[in-house]
């Protein structure tokens, strides 16, 4: 979505039309809530932290200077309030041990994939995401469903370009191990019927 | 070799993960947002006053150390004055003389008992204030 848009709304609700205020919430909800889910993992707290993320944004949205886009900052406060809450429940971020230095096999994957029905191909690639540690699930989702530069999630996440480069890079390797471990009986069925 | 490798990592993991929706929030999420909106503006308008400003204490304590000033310094109130009251009835009285029952003990315990009320009491307002969010 463009900066002019969010910022036409912005000012409209600056002005007192609070209503326009909806706009943004129904543009940027599922991202919001999506990136909850990934860190809290249960529909109720990621439902309760997105709401609170929204009303701290329209509190906060008269000291919102334009200096990066609204999403992004919106995203921030979404990432840092989850964290906030799972903080103050006394839980930690997992840390992944998947090893990404084994060999995949894409093309294999791929055709597998393509295969699947609808339903069956997001539950495994949702379960894979799932794999991965918080931090590397956000950087993935803000990466491939909002397509925002390193930069950009760099903002987001609080972490250096370079780490967040890094850490892409590696999520991404770790993924295909995890949809390589999945899949592999299909695989494997795939060469015996070949 | 690598770059290569992972470029198409991406390519595959962009095409598969872009085939996922995102998470859905709850249907009446932002009316649900809007009412909670909608409570914190209600919350500010009720904003506590004092019924005596801090202007009015000033104002209030500068009179009255204005006319003892005006009081003592006219000859109005004398040390004479004092000596001839009926307050001296008062250094005559000796209540505490039929209460000589009460132990010492007795004594440190009712003064525990009420330093641990007032305590509550702010403890209390204090606790009451926050639940309330009076601003």
């Amino acid at each position: 979505m463009s900066l002019d848009q969010d910022q036409h709304y912005i000012d409209k609700v600056l002005n007192g039309n609070v209503g326009s205020f909806a706009v943004l919430i129904d543009r940027y909800k599922h991202m919001v809530y999506t990136l909850a889910m990934k860190i809290l993992n249960t529909k109720e707290e990621a439902e309760e932290v997105s709401q609170d993320v929204f009303v701290k944004v329209y509190q906060m949205l008269p000291s919102f200077k334009g200096d990066s886009k609204f999403s992004t900052w919106l995203y921030r406060i979404a990432y840092n309030r989850s964290l906030d809450y799972l903080k103050k429940r006394g839980r930690s971020l997992r840390t992944s041990s998947i090893d990404a230095d084994k060999d995949y096999y894409l093309d294999s994957m791929d055709n597998i994939l393509d295969q699947m029905q609808r339903e069956e191909h997001n539950v495994i690639i949702k379960n894979a995401l799932g794999e991965l540690s918080e931090v590397d699930t956000v950087i993935i989702t803000l990466h491939y469903f909002e397509e925002l530069s390193l930069k950009e999630i760099s903002k987001v996440v609080g972490l250096k370009v370079n780490a967040v480069k890094v850490r892409l890079f590696r999520s991404r390797k770790q993924l295909a191990q995890i949809l390589q471990h999945k899949l592999e009986p299909e695989i494997i069925e795939g060469y015996g019927r070949k | 070799m690598e770059e290569n490798r992972d470029k198409e990592l991406d390519v595959f993991l962009k095409k598969n993960i872009k085939e996922i929706r995102l998470e859905e929030p709850s249907s009446n999420f932002t009316t649900i947002v809007f009412s909670k909106i909608e409570t914190l503006q209600t919350k500010d308008a009720y904003v506590h006053k004092p019924l005596i400003s801090k202007w009015g204490w000033g104002l209030i304590g500068l009179l009255v150390v204005g006319i003892t000033f005006f009081l003592f310094d006219s000859g109005a109130l004398q040390e004479s004055w004092f000596k001839y009251s009926k307050l001296e009835f008062f250094t005559k009285l000796s209540i505490f003389d039929g209460l000589n029952f009460i132990s010492n003990t007795m004594v440190y315990g009712f003064v525990a008992l009420v330093i641990f009320i007032y305590v509550q009491i702010f403890v209390l307002k204090r606790y009451f204030l926050n639940t309330y969010q009076i601003k």
